[in-house]
């Protein structure tokens, strides 16, 4: 191998092994051995999927030998969130104990789409045991352990795609899928210092992907860049008659450079609960920014907009987790409090259920036209950095904390993509979310392309990682 | 219409009836826990409740009629 690939981009991957520098099967090796040497340290992986990934790599290098090469994606290894099923008798596990030797005899749409593309699937990633929707309120929350922040081992990767996340920032592999009902994504992405993009709603199948709420869960990318994450989404994105929620407007990534000057938003108040360091990194964006962007404060009406999020959120799992509830199978969750606060969420009247999503109805009329004439909203991905491993982390789900982007993003299926904008005092990274209109996914990446070409904090990497 | 009930006495009605439905499954540390939790529930609904909607605000609910063919 002429370089070595850790922390190079799919794009200049792809570029390797197209023109035949790099083997498919060469790239898959190097990753297992990362995922295996590097993984148990952050808690990362759940199931290696060595054997797989092998014989995927081989197809992969004998069809490109054969001038059949397929795209970007082709002899890409890839690490995916362990709640999307995977067929061939590997564990799906939805990161909880009860479910820990679980196995389905279909694929995910998503782990089939990237199949297609030509993608190496190496390892099943941890999460939050039933993607954090029970009530966690600290990091051990998963059978596999509290996800480790490679910037810090004493400290948390976030979640609830905390291997996806610390995978990816620890160079274990090129890109991994994540899921996001609220802040799934960003958080990881936040904590980790690398770029997460949630789609629009609507844009990537569920299906064979764990449910905690049908109207919040969205699936995605986690990549080094927002270029990466743009090809990933335009090889997952997609209608899908197995999710009728899937939508038929086409998505092809374009990654040009804005050919205008941006114009940009920022949510009044969007930061007055976000943590110092965070808020000041935040700031120091903004003003980056304005060396390509026209800002302007974007003024909301008040609504209770986490409230709102919340009511749906509470309503949808106790259907979704029902049998768990019920038969008390809850009491074998990981996280103490994962065993008794999904109770609470039974307390959800449905008329209250429906006044929210009554309420949802206001909520996606009033940013549709808020947004009206903007590329993206900015905000604070997360409003506190990495929080240690035995510390409570203040959550807007249970809330402890603001996160108004975060509720109105998820409830309203609007886009939005983290980039590390800065570090704390304690080396963790912090990042700056870009929120866009509804399938405006392309004005998103290339806003947060356009902010990385003013910085260069998504270069740095954590230390020991090599 | 009835009057609209109090805060911390629909937070104790909730919890009173999880507790006859799960209390046997908590212990006393978890008691706790799961009362503090129902009054974060309560308090988010009321929040909810507390903003006016007219009768024309329909619920944004995705949902296509389906006709199998034949």
């Amino acid at each position: 191998m002429p370089v070595s690939p850790v922390f190079l981009s799919i794009r200049t991957l792809s570029e390797l092994i197209r023109t035949r520098q790099v083997s498919p099967v060469e790239l898959a090796t190097v990753f297992l051995d990362r995922l295996e040497a590097h993984g148990p340290r952050y808690n990362a992986v759940v199931t290696l999927t060595r054997a797989l990934a092998l014989e995927q790599a081989r197809a992969a290098e004998q069809e490109i030998v054969a001038g059949r090469y397929k795209g970007v994606l082709h002899g890409i290894p890839y690490g995916a969130k362990d709640l999307l099923a995977t067929a061939g008798g590997i564990p799906t596990t939805w990161g909880a104990a009860p479910f820990r030797d679980r196995r389905f005899d279909y694929d995910a749409t998503v782990i089939r789409k990237l199949r297609e593309a030509g993608a190496v699937l190496a390892a099943k990633l941890a999460m939050v045991e039933l993607a954090g929707g029970m009530g966690y309120r600290q990091p051990n929350a998963s059978f596999t352990g509290p996800g480790v922040n490679p910037w810090d081992t004493s400290r948390w990767s976030g979640g609830s795609s905390s291997g996806s996340g610390s995978a990816v920032c620890a160079g274990l592999v090129p890109f991994a899928i994540g899921s996001e009902t609220w802040g799934s994504i960003l958080g990881p992405a936040n904590h980790c210092g690398v770029a997460g993009l949630r789609p629009t709603f609507g844009r990537v199948s569920r299906y064979g992907a764990m449910v905690l709420s049908w109207s919040l869960d969205k699936l995605g990318p986690i990549c080094l860049t927002p270029d990466d994450c743009g090809l990933v989404l335009e090889a997952i994105a997609g209608p899908d008659a197995s999710d009728p929620s899937t939508t038929d407007r086409p998505f092809r990534y374009e990654p040009a450079p804005p050919r205008r000057r941006l114009r940009l938003g920022v949510i009044v108040g969007v930061a007055d609960g976000a943590e110092a360091e965070t808020r000041r990194n935040f700031e120091t964006a903004v003003k980056t920014l304005e060396a390509v962007a026209t800002i302007e404060a974007v003024p909301l009406p008040v609504l209770p907009y986490e409230e709102i999020t919340r009511t749906i959120l509470f309503g949808e799992l106790a259907s979704a987790f029902e049998d768990l509830i019920e038969t008390g199978q809850i009491g074998g969750l990981t996280a103490p409090e994962d065993r008794f606060t999904p109770y609470s969420r039974v307390a959800v009247l449905a008329k209250d259920y429906i006044r929210a999503l009554r309420l949802r109805g206001v909520v996606v009329a009033e940013i549709d036209r808020a947004m009206r004439g903007f590329d993206a909203l900015l905000g604070p991905s997360r409003p506190v950095p990495s929080t240690r491993l035995d510390e409570e982390f203040p959550s807007a789900i249970r809330g402890a904390t603001r996160d108004i982007m975060g509720a109105i993003g998820n409830v309203a299926g609007l886009p939005a993509i983290s980039v590390p904008d800065g570090f704390t005092e304690n080396g963790v990274p912090t990042g700056i979310q870009f929120m866009g209109k509804a399938y405006d996914e392309n004005d998103i990446l290339a806003a947060a392309s356009a902010y990385q070409g003013l910085t260069d904090w998504h270069l740095r990497r954590p230390p020991d990682v090599l | 219409m009835s009057e609209v009930l109090p805060i911390q006495k629909e937070c104790e009605a909730a919890f009173e009836l999880l507790m006859r439905r799960y209390g046997d499954r908590l212990s006393p540390e978890m008691t706790e826990g799961l009362r503090g939790a129902v009054e974060a529930v309560v308090k988010t609904v009321a929040a909810v409740r507390s903003v006016k909607l007219e009768n024309g605000d329909a619920p944004l609910i995705g949902f296509t009629p389906v006709r199998k063919e034949g």
